[in-house]
């Protein structure tokens, strides 16, 4: 290796010592850029692990103020609701407009397309949270008058999801080598039939990883529900009108770590920690189906 | 073709967008209030008194800052918008449908963070001074005004550190109601606003950080309303009134300050006015406020019904000790005010407002 | 990332479909055809142009023979694409419209673009139309007199941008240097996959990482030291010690950018042409003359694209900013000082500007400029890395 190649011998100790400290230069920096982030999830279990438990997941908050007695089922309910609300919008959505950019790559306006898709990806989330909230929630000019829901929410979060399904399907469609959908073309299938016969099926981890990656960005988001949803300490019974706001994790991490109190912040480095493993669980799961499919293309090839 | 295919896809959609939100709107029983983050505890404990003795409503509580509530009530995004700031005239001619309805006292209160200071030495205080204070032009706590008023208090050379609100809040709007009330400086300058252009501190989003940061921060100064006050057991400033008196800020005085308001005969019906100015007497804080609900007269009848069964009970049976001073309010007087809200709750549906019987 | 390898597993199902769907009984011989002829197709798939670091792992042999496909694939694509004129006269009816179905797809992206502007531009028009340009330099933003100005917000969400890039870059591209030269293999793998799964974590949770360690220990301790030393010959290092304020929110963005920035610049040095390397010892240079000389110039275009995608991640960083900066409009003329973000003004105050028209218009243009600023600054990025990479992207989505 490169290693053994020096020319150890004759070098000026100017350059024997700027080598050895630009070295060590760069694994000072290396120390420096991990250590913060373990250091997120170390602050996060120690200052969070006394209020750990099964109860802490399962049951509404409660006391006063609010939150110090009672754990976060409202948080978790809700970001559940709201990622299967913004699932329900995108997956389909995002699927299509990916398929679309897949067929049609070589057009004009699947350039135009692809582009502004990509920018989206781009968007600031307090944008999102404005848009959501004319679209969505507010009750004056156009809009679907919802308030604050978690139907206005999810819907805004699907509008985040939606690039990102749309990117990675497309990625994951023209994966599928061309000769086999030629193949299938010439043989007089269908185009309807290629896609759903063979290239949905052969893209579907790819596609699957996508939804999980726009999943994973969505969940953690909190600026975009203070303008469509904002929080609710119970699990509510509708998801439209005035009284259809959700719980939502990141939002109850937000308003207890605001909190003078310390109980609630130790509530609050619980309730980042379960949304951290969370975050860090799917993760894994979109590691584990890029590489399973991966091993297992391998396998079969 | 496409076209054809595009708006049968939208319309799909659309459909299925309509079908789901007429699923949410059919309960009629549930209600929303929304707003003002310092009558939150008080929303709290009377959401959960009042579904307890009313079976089947729902009643989901958000503390989100009083100019979301205003706005939002306004608008018809929640059934009714929990506000510590009165409708000013600007409102009034903006939102001419809404009717604020005075659901309890509170105030808001100095708090202060100084080293070497006992928490139980009287700090007293007086609007041109806190004016200045807040407005960056008395920069330490050992400057000689403040040691004028405290003649006894031995005061560190500290820097003052201004913790004041970020969001829209009516909190903000009665302290510099005080301010502008007291202090010609601060209403020429800056003025009464919910969310007004601080020139000096720094901002945090909701009472909670507000509290948390004048504690954590050496030698900070904010304000906040009365329950904080009770909650983190904090020390607040006394201070000056029209008379002169140096009072503290309790459920006791706030009370008589709102009797004050509602004994003056030029206080408005409407209760479009802050009651900090027309304090006469020893014991009356001078940062007193109501509390109101914001209520739209455009709701639809069935959903104003409830509302106003759950208004009446605000003003009566959950105007008990146990709910608003146990939460850090003081119940509001009943008997001068009954006219006016009679008054009020008329607006909301006419011709059934003599049912509050008595107080609670 | 091996997606090319997907290609084989699915030729036994493509098998498999032309049996059952399409009755067509493959000969073997035909199969192990199409498997052989496999090989070349394989190498024809178009790049990946974008995916997230998260699916992204690198690997070299992947990225040398991008390029090479991307040569092949535009001849695949011309066949196609004349494969496609000439039958085009005989695509049935059903194929066109399920083409257009397709489009539909693709209109639903068009849409929500022109929703994103839209409704910012129709939403920000009074103000637009009052203020016109002058917006961008005023510094009074005064609800109560009807006057506003971006100027304070835009200089306060530079600097934060700015803090979190100069505290970030020089740690991301020097580990990344690490990483690609000095790292024990074993540590590579391992280590770059978990930067980048901790670039995953929420920034609400940055963000309360922020007040419940970040600001005691600047206040209690950095801050006073930096005062105490710097501070006596710069004020620019002087000031009260809050904790809160612009260092503080800069450097927990710094924190959260510093994987995307690293995990890009890797990318970017893993392409650097083995042979550079190799002349470079070869002209007898130490290893640190040759990383720090040789392979770190030669990826500059790379750093800069990481960089720009860096800054598009911090300019619109919302929560963690909010929590953390002290949420003063005014401008800092000290590292100590408290400021106000674009994006943290409209969390705190937007859904109480909505009260009056033009208040809510004004804080819309302001998220206007900030949407402007980061389609600009991702399109920069993506472009020079897309050029660099030949489409292999590393892409983030800015968090909340």
């Amino acid at each position: 290796m490169a290693e053994n190649i020096l020319p150890e011998k004759g070098l000026s100790s100017y350059r024997k010592v700027r080598n050895a400290l630009l070295g060590s230069l760069t694994a000072v920096a290396f120390i420096l850029a991990v250590t913060p982030l373990l250091a997120i999830v170390y602050i996060a279990y120690d200052r969070g692990k006394a209020a750990l438990s099964l109860s802490f997941i399962t049951t509404l908050p409660g006391g006063f103020p609010i939150g110090i007695e009672g754990g976060i089922a409202n948080g978790i309910v809700g970001s559940l609701i709201l990622i299967l609300l913004a699932s329900l919008l995108s997956v389909p959505v995002g699927i299509w407009a990916g398929l679309y950019l897949w067929d049609q790559s070589h057009t004009r306006m699947a350039k135009i397309t692809r582009l502004l898709s990509d920018l989206l990806l781009g968007v600031p989330s307090v944008i999102w949270g404005v848009v959501g909230f004319f679209v969505f929630s507010t009750n004056t000019g156009f809009g679907f008058h919802w308030g604050f829901s978690g139907l206005a929410a999810g819907l805004t979060l699907g509008f985040i999801m939606i690039p990102i399904v749309t990117r990675v399907t497309e990625q994951a469609l023209r994966d599928v080598p061309r000769s086999y959908i030629e193949g299938a073309l010439a043989l007089g299938a269908s185009r309807f039939q290629v896609v759903r016969g063979l290239a949905i099926p052969a893209a579907i981890t790819g596609i699957g990883t996508g939804i999980l990656l726009g999943v994973l960005n969505v969940l953690g988001q909190t600026a975009p529900l203070i303008f469509t949803n904002y929080y609710n300490t119970g699990i509510p019974t509708s998801l439209v009108g005035s009284n259809g706001s959700v719980g939502d994790l990141a939002m109850q991490i937000f308003i207890y770590i605001h909190e003078p109190s310390k109980a609630l912040h130790v509530k609050a480095m619980a309730a980042a920690l379960v949304l951290t493993v969370i975050v860090l669980l799917l993760d894994m799961g979109i590691r584990l189906l890029a590489w399973g499919s991966r091993k297992y293309a391998q396998r079969m090839g | 073709m496409n076209i054809v295919k595009r708006t049968a896809g939208l319309a799909l959609s659309l459909a299925i967008v309509s079908v789901l939100s007429g699923a949410g709107t059919a309960r009629a029983t549930d209600l929303t209030i929304s707003g003002s983050t310092m009558l939150f505890p008080l929303e709290q404990v009377w959401a959960n008194a009042y579904m307890k003795s009313h079976p089947g409503v729902h009643i989901s509580v958000a503390s989100t800052g009083s100019g979301f509530g205003i706005s939002n009530a306004a608008n018809g995004n929640i059934t009714i918008g929990a506000s510590d700031a009165y409708l000013t005239k600007d409102l009034r001619t903006r939102y001419g449908s809404l009717a604020a309805i005075p659901v309890a006292f509170d105030d808001t209160q100095v708090i202060y963070n100084i080293p070497g200071v006992k928490k139980s030495q009287l700090l007293r205080m007086d609007g041109p001074t806190l004016a200045r204070i807040f407005m960056g032009k008395i920069k330490f706590w050992d400057d000689k005004s403040i040691r004028e008023i405290n003649p006894d208090v031995h005061f560190p050379h500290q820097r003052i550190k201004v913790i004041h609100r970020a969001d829209a809040s009516g909190t903000t709007f009665v302290f510099t109601d005080y301010l502008s009330q007291t202090s010609k400086e601060w209403y020429d300058e800056i003025g009464r606003d919910l969310s007004p252009s601080w020139p000096v501190g720094s901002g945090y989003n909701g009472s909670d950080a507000v509290v948390a940061a004048v504690m954590a921060t050496p030698g900070a100064i904010g304000y906040v309303g009365l329950g904080w006050i009770n909650e983190y057991h904090l020390s607040s400033m006394a201070l000056k009134n029209l008379d002169g008196y140096y009072v503290v800020g309790s459920v006791k005085t706030i009370q008589n300050a709102g009797k004050a308001a509602l004994h003056d005969p030029s206080f408005p019906d409407d209760f479009n006015r802050s009651i900090v100015w027309n304090l006469h007497g020893k014991d009356v804080y001078p940062d007193a406020n109501f509390e109101f609900w914001m209520v739209s007269t455009a709701l639809p009848a069935r959903t104003m019904l409830e509302v106003k069964k759950m208004v009446i009970w605000a003003l009566t049976k959950g105007q008990q000790e146990k709910y608003t001073v146990k939460t850090g309010f003081a119940p509001l007087p009943f008997a001068p005010l009954k006219p006016r809200l009679n008054k009020i709750l008329n607006r909301l549906l006419p011709g059934n407002s003599m049912k509050i019987e008595s107080g609670g | 990332m091996n997606k090319e390898h997907h290609g084989a597993v699915r030729t036994n199902r493509t098998a498999l479909f032309l049996e059952r769907v399409m009755g067509v009984a493959m000969e073997p011989e035909t199969r192990a055809q199409q498997e052989a002829g496999q090989i070349l197709v394989e190498n024809a798939t178009l790049p990946l142009s974008t995916a997230s670091p998260r699916i992204l792992s690198t690997d070299s042999e992947g990225k040398s023979r991008s390029s090479e496909g991307e040569s092949l694939h535009s001849d695949g694509k011309s066949v196609l694409k004349n494969l496609r004129e000439t039958s085009q006269a005989r695509i049935h009816r059903s194929e066109r419209l399920f083409q257009g179905t397709l489009r539909v797809g693709g209109f639903f992206v068009l849409a929500l673009f022109a929703t994103v502007l839209g409704v910012s531009i129709v939403e920000a028009w009074p103000s637009i139309s009052k203020f016109g340009w002058s917006f961008l330099w005023t510094s009074t933003w005064n609800p109560h007199r009807q006057i506003f100005g971006a100027w304070t917000y835009i200089v306060g969400t530079f600097w934060v941008t700015g803090i979190a890039l100069l505290f970030a870059i020089p740690i991301a591209i020097l580990s990344s240097l690490f990483l690609s030269d000095y790292s024990p293999k074993w540590l590579v793998g391992g280590v770059s996959t978990l930067m980048e799964m901790l670039a995953g974590i929420p920034s609400i949770v940055f963000g309360a990482f922020g007040i419940i360690f970040m600001v005691p220990l600047l206040r209690d301790h950095v801050e006073p030291f930096l005062a105490n030393t710097l501070g006596k010959h710069w004020d620019f290092f002087n000031g009260d010690s809050m904790g809160y304020g612009i260092l503080a929110a800069g450097l927990v963005v710094g924190i959260m950018v510093i994987p995307l920035v690293a995990t890009v610049t890797r990318d970017s040095l893993v392409m650097v042409p083995r042979e550079t390397v190799e002349a470079s010892y070869a002209l007898g240079s130490t290893k640190a003359e040759m990383v720090f000389f040789v392979k770190l110039p030669a990826v500059v275009p790379g750093i800069i694209g990481s960089v720009i995608l860096g800054f598009g991640r911090a300019i619109g960083e919302t929560m963690a900013v909010l929590l953390l900066i002290g949420n003063q409009a005014s401008i800092p003329t000290s590292i100590q000082d408290v400021g106000y973000t674009i994006s943290s003004l409209l969390a705190n105050t937007f859904t109480y500007a909505v009260i009056d028209p033009l208040y809510a218009a004004a804080e819309i243009e302001l998220g206007l400029i900030l949407l402007v600023i980061s389609l600009v600054v991702n399109t920069l990025g993506r472009e020079l890395l897309m050029k660099l990479m030949g489409g292999r992207l590393a892409g983030s989505v800015g968090g909340g």
